[in-house]
C-alpha cells in the first residue's frame, strides 16, 4: 500500500505511463475474479465497472486497460480505451444537437446524466450514469476525461476543466473509500 | 414456473448482446402471454447488469403491459437495486410520448 493518492495525480500517472495496467482487454470473468482476489464486496461497484467495460467495448478501440491501486484506505480503479471520444459520440445523438460546439468538459459533464448517450437509443451507455449514481451514494470521486476535457465528480459536486492537449483516449478514474466497498 | 437465467446466458448476464437473451425473452413473452406466473431464478449467476435486464423486461412491459408483467414475475433472490431500478427506468424511457 502506497501513500495517499489524489484522483488527478493518478490520472497524470496513467497519461505519463508511470503505472501499468493490471488487466488488458479484460472480460467479465477477469473483472469478477479481480473482485474476488481483491476481496471487494460491492455488487454495485462490480456492475459499474462491467457497464463501463461494455461501453468501452462498444465505442472504444483496443486495448482497453484496467488499472487498480490501493492507497491508505482507498481504492482507485481506472478504465482506459482509445476509441472515439465521448465528446465526439454525444453530439451524434440528434436530440442533443444543440451541444455541438460546446466545450469537451461540458459535454462530459452531461454524459453522467440519465439518458444522455451518444446513440440516443434507449438502454445504451448506462455505464456513466450508474458511475455517477455510485459516486453519489458512496461519497466517492470519479474523473472522466476525453479529448481535451475533464470532469470530476466528488459526491454531488462537479468540477470541469480543460486540458492542455488532447489525451487521445477516454479515461475514467474512480476513487472510493475501502470500507464503502466492503474492503 | 421457474426460469433460470443461468440456463440461457450462463454465469455472466451482462450484455444486451449476451447469447441466450433473445431466447429467454421469447420464452418469457410466451409464458407471460399465457398468464403463467414466473419465478426468475438468479441461481448460479455471478453478475447481472442493468444493460442485460433493460433488454429483457422493459420491452415486454411495453408489449404486454407493465402491470401484467410485473404482476406475473418474481426474482429469486431479489435483484440488486441498480438492476431493479433499470426495469422502471427502461420502461419509462420506452413509453411512447403522446404529442
Amino acid at each position: 500500500m502506497d501513500g495517499v493518492i489524489f484522483i488527478e495525480d493518478y490520472f497524470d500517472q496513467i497519461i505519463n505511463k508511470e503505472v501499468v495496467p493490471i488487466l488488458i482487454n479484460p472480460t467479465d470473468i477477469d473483472i469478477y475474479e479481480l473482485f474476488q482476489t481483491q476481496k471487494i464486496r460491492s455488487q454495485e461497484f462490480l456492475i459499474v465497472l462491467d457497464e463501463l467495460l461494455f461501453n468501452s467495448e462498444e465505442h472504444g478501440q483496443r486495448p482497453i486497460n484496467l488499472y487498480l491501486k490501493k492507497s491508505f484506505g482507498s481504492l482507485v480503479v481506472a478504465i482506459e480505451d482509445f476509441g472515439q471520444g465521448i465528446h465526439t459520440t454525444l453530439p451524434c445523438n440528434q436530440r442533443l444537437s444543440d451541444i455541438k460546439g460546446k466545450k469537451s468538459s461540458s459535454i462530459l459533464r452531461l454524459s453522467l446524466e440519465e439518458g444522455i448517450t451518444g446513440t440516443g437509443q434507449v438502454g445504451r451507455g448506462l455505464g456513466l450514469f450508474y458511475l455517477s449514481e455510485f459516486v453519489l451514494e458512496k461519497s466517492a470521486e470519479c474523473l472522466v476525461a476525453s479529448d481535451s476535457g475533464l470532469v470530476i465528480q466528488s459526491a454531488q459536486i462537479f468540477y470541469e476543466r480543460a486540458l492542455a492537449a488532447d489525451i487521445c483516449r477516454n479515461l475514467i478514474v474512480i476513487k472510493v473509500l475501502a470500507d464503502r466497498i466492503g474492503l | 414456473m421457474i426460469i433460470k437465467f443461468f440456463d440461457y446466458s450462463g454465469e455472466f448476464c451482462t450484455r444486451r448482446t449476451t447469447p441466450g437473451l433473445l431466447e429467454l425473452k421469447e420464452t418469457l413473452r410466451r409464458e407471460l402471454g399465457k398468464g403463467t406466473f414466473v419465478i426468475l431464478s438468479l441461481e448460479g449467476v455471478k453478475i447481472i447488469t442493468p444493460s442485460y435486464i433493460d433488454e429483457l423486461l422493459p420491452i415486454l412491459m411495453i408489449e404486454l403491459g407493465k402491470e401484467k408483467v410485473l404482476g406475473q414475475i418474481k426474482f429469486e433472490p431479489k435483484l440488486n437495486k441498480y438492476v431493479e431500478g433499470q426495469i422502471e427506468r427502461g420502461y419509462r424511457a420506452r413509453v411512447p410520448v403522446i404529442p
